[in-house]
């Protein structure tokens, strides 16, 4: 752990004072004094508008330079970063912001001011203190609400820096960043990281398929060398990459290539490596242990299906699960503070110190393998899903008379939204798929909403009642798929 | 089959229950999400053998039905 996590990130940009820090989409640059000052500058800003330090204030904007300050601003001043993603919907929304009840909510993010004179070092103090809340993710909960995460100053500092060692960040890193900065790896992962190592952050716009067709060119132009990326994005790159040289040209220069935020299947990793010449890195990670928590030398990736090393500051044990499954439960001194409540904050449940991961897993040497999932959580497309959240909207419509929702394999969005219906009796089955697509699109967000529907004749139950979602997974043929 | 009525059978093809209008944003309106506009240029390229650029995507009109319809057209004549 670090000692004194606010020292560490002053003296970061007291050194880097001169070096670039972040290169905008339009070519503009922003060096570690200039980026502090415009900081500092919406920090005081804040404060003249009676935000006080332990505030909260929500992000709920687009990427772009002026949110990367915003977070930075908060560590000026003390206050507490609540980034709330875009894509969830209204009720969602309604449900976080009255949770975290800000003091602020940000929806158009500060312009930069480029020519502002960059902050003197002797004036780079942080309000925040190592051991106050200083940022709160949200992420799908296994109950259907969104979770919110609450993380200290000290185990962002301390995770970005360990995971920035072990992926081999240094001043010399020129990072693509494209991931949204509303989730920990478009945060932590690709802007604390690359900043505490005194490296550089190129801007892009965050992915969709239209930048697929000409991903590489920014990249290539920029001379960058670490690109982070999510499965799906892989996936997209691999197919809409229309020239393969420029690719390969692009891919040439880098040192690292890291996909995170969901897991990587054997078929992106070897159309990647096919296509670009160079491995995909897996990352395995999880928000409430402080986000990134493993990650894969690119000499490994070429061979092995590991999710690689883990940071050194973490220990790993394996528990047998009810059904006797190896369980991976980690102590993290990066380790949340808990989840958010109404009435406070709620810890993690720990046993020993070691919280469990929900996914299971082993090690083969010093590397780490997952080989499945415990917890009841589909990844689609690097976003957490609550199968809950689906189960109960599609459980109102009364020609349905249960519902199991399951994750499905698949080379894109890494799993698939796959809802098993028992219906009434006398149901028309294609009338209630249509009737299940009509009312999934009223009340569910779009990355919510079940890419099919599949009606069956019984669940596989264990005694309890309870639906064996892996022998129902088991159940789904390739027909139902298409 | 000219290329709006390619595109109206793809979409139908892809959800059949599926009903907006020609000149609608059909990511805004849900009807396709980002794995769905990648399967849809593989679609339009196989299809119609040309090859999708980023240029297209700057034209706001790659959204709609009938603003990509008129995109493949010119493509295809070389317009």
């Amino acid at each position: 752990m670090t000692a004194d996590a606010t020292s560490v990130l002053e003296k970061r940009f007291r050194d880097s004072h001169d070096s670039v820090l972040l290169h905008t989409i339009d070519g503009k640059k922003l060096t570690y004094g200039g980026f502090w000052a415009n900081a500092k500058r919406v920090a005081d800003d804040w404060r003249s508008q009676g935000v006080r330090p332990g505030d909260k204030i929500a992000f709920h904007m687009e990427n772009s330079p002026g949110f990367l300050c915003c977070y930075l601003a908060c560590a000026i001043g003390g206050f507490v970063a609540c980034p709330v993603t875009r894509d969830l919907s209204s009720e969602n929304i309604d449900y976080i912001l009255k949770l975290i009840k800000p003091a602020k909510i940000i929806e158009a993010a500060p312009e930069p001011i480029f020519e502002l004179t960059p902050a003197p070092a002797s004036e780079m103090t942080l309000e925040i203190s190592d051991i106050t809340m200083f940022v709160i993710i949200f992420t799908s909960g296994t109950t259907g609400r969104p979770k919110g995460i609450v993380h200290r100053f000290e185990a962002i500092i301390g995770s970005a820096s360990s995971f920035g060692k072990l992926s081999g960040m240094d001043d010399q890193t020129r990072l693509y960043h494209v991931l949204p900065m509303t989730y920990m790896a478009g945060f932590l992962n690709t802007f604390m990281a690359p900043l505490l190592a005194g490296g550089s952050v190129i801007l892009g716009n965050a992915f969709s398929p239209i930048s697929a067709l000409n991903f590489w060119q920014r990249p290539d132009d920029e001379n960058v060398n670490t690109l982070i990326i999510t499965p799906s994005i892989a996936a997209a790159v691999c197919r809409l990459t229309r020239d393969q040289d420029a690719g390969r040209r692009a891919v040439s220069n880098m040192r690292c290539i890291q996909s995170t935020a969901g897991q990587l299947n054997s078929a992106i990793r070897s159309q990647f490596l096919e296509i670009f010449g160079h491995p995909l890195q897996d990352c395995y990670g999880l928000t409430e242990l402080g986000g990134p928590l493993t990650t894969q030398g690119p000499d490994d990736a070429r061979y092995e299906e590991s999710v690689g090393r883990v940071l050194p500051e973490l220990d790993c044990v394996f528990r047998q699960t009810s059904s006797d499954e190896d369980e991976l439960w980690i102590r993290s001194p990066f380790l949340m503070m808990g989840y958010l409540q109404e009435d406070g904050i709620e810890p993690a449940e720990l046993s020993d110190g070691f919280m469990a991961t929900g996914d299971l897993g082993l090690f083969q040497g010093d590397k780490l393998y997952i080989t499945g999932r415990g917890k009841d959580m589909i990844v689609r497309g690097g976003v957490n899903i609550a199968p809950i959240m689906i189960e109960n909207v599609i459980g109102k419509l009364d020609s349905v008379e249960d519902v199991a929702v399951v994750g499905i394999q698949h080379d894109f969005w890494g799993e698939r939204i796959i809802a098993c219906i028992l219906a009434k009796e006398g149901m028309d089955f294609k009338e209630l798929t249509k009737e299940i697509r009509r009312h999934c699109a009223e009340h569910l967000p779009v990355n919510h909403r079940p890419d099919r529907s599949v009606i069956m004749d019984s669940f596989p139950r264990a005694l309890n009642g309870k639906v064996k979602k892996n022998e129902l997974r088991e159940q789904i043929t390739d027909n139902d798929l298409e | 089959m000219n290329e709006t009525e390619w595109l109206v059978e793809w979409f139908r093809n892809r959800d059949e229950d599926v009903t907006f209008g020609i000149d609608e944003h059909y990511v805004e309106n849900g009807a396709l999400d980002s794995f769905g506009v990648v399967e849809l240029i593989e679609g339009v390229e196989q299809n119609f053998s040309i090859q999708m650029d980023e240029q297209v995507f700057q034209d706001p009109n790659f959204f709609t039905i009938k603003g990509l319809a008129e995109i493949i057209a010119k493509k295809r004549t070389g317009t």
